[in-house]
């Protein structure tokens, strides 16, 4: 039980050399995860034929921008996912935590599932379109009732 | 159909796996040593965490780190007994009950992990 204790105070001092302290560092890497969710929406909807007004970038470079969005969009949220699930865990005190709490329990379920469908061909066309489109709107909400809330309720800064 | 089962399957295996974590949270912070056999009542230090940005930071700096009006608390060298006795009574330029009830539980289990017992 020490060396958990010892794992837990060796990550907040890390973290607290860079921010304020382990919220600010979640809410920061939450708002850079959906940062790369914006950009990992508007190249999918590039690379299914819209927005080429708007995105004048040939086919192949829209595709790898994509795959690299998501990479690091998934990378922003593993430090986040270790503070929730091993410290904080599954809480209900109210609507705003209950909902966030939901959220991240099914967002990896999602993008898991999306995984198998990218590599498995053979599904129906809308298929990925809708997860992926889940994937994106579940981050986005926790991104709302977290590091929105932490911004606009305790303070906006590192 | 098979085919069509294995997103599923994955969805609803990493869902739970997540949730069983989050239930488990095993680095979940544990009763300060400082509280210990006393009767002082700690509360959530995650919350906590908040209640000091919005009431207390402001003199003792983000994160206890030190401000300008109010002395650093990270790593001082504190009881919990001694912070409680503060918050309580006041003393200096800090007036006395600025957190109470709920809020003083919570703020006293984050100060309980960010100074030096």
């Amino acid at each position: 039980m020490q060396f958990l204790l010892d794992v837990n105070k060796t990550y907040t001092d890390i973290v607290t050399t860079v921010f304020s302290s382990t919220i600010a560092m979640k809410a920061w890497f939450a708002t850079a995860a959906v940062v790369l969710v914006i950009v990992q929406v508007s190249t999918a909807t590039r690379m299914w034929g819209h927005l080429q007004r708007v995105i004048r970038l040939p086919f192949p470079v829209v595709k790898r921008i994509h795959r690299w969005s998501g990479r690091l969009a998934f990378v922003c949220t593993l430090p986040v996912f270790f503070h929730c699930v091993f410290i904080l865990g599954f809480q209900h005190p109210n609507t705003r935590v209950l909902v966030h709490s939901i959220a991240g329990s099914i967002v990896y379920g999602v993008f898991a599932a999306k995984m198998v469908i990218i590599r498995e061909k053979g599904y129906p066309h809308w298929v990925l379109p809708v997860v992926g489109g889940s994937l994106a709107a579940l981050l986005v909400t926790l991104w709302l009732t977290s590091a929105f809330w932490y911004f606009t309720n305790v303070r906006f800064g590192f | 159909m098979a085919r069509a089962r294995r997103p599923i399957a994955a969805l609803i295996a990493v869902s739970l796996t997540a949730f069983g974590l989050a239930e488990w949270h095993v680095l979940k912070p544990g009763t300060p040593k400082a509280a210990a056999g006393s009767t002082i009542t700690v509360g959530d230090a995650y919350r906590g965490e908040t209640v000091f940005q919005q009431n207390c930071a402001v003199c003792h700096g983000a994160g206890g780190k030190g401000g300008s009006a109010g002395p650093r608390l990270a790593g001082a060298t504190l009881t919990l007994a001694r912070v409680k006795a503060q918050i309580d009574a006041g003393g200096g330029a800090m007036p006395p009950a600025i957190v109470t009830g709920r809020d003083e539980e919570d703020v006293l289990a984050y100060v309980a992990g960010i100074v030096a017992q």
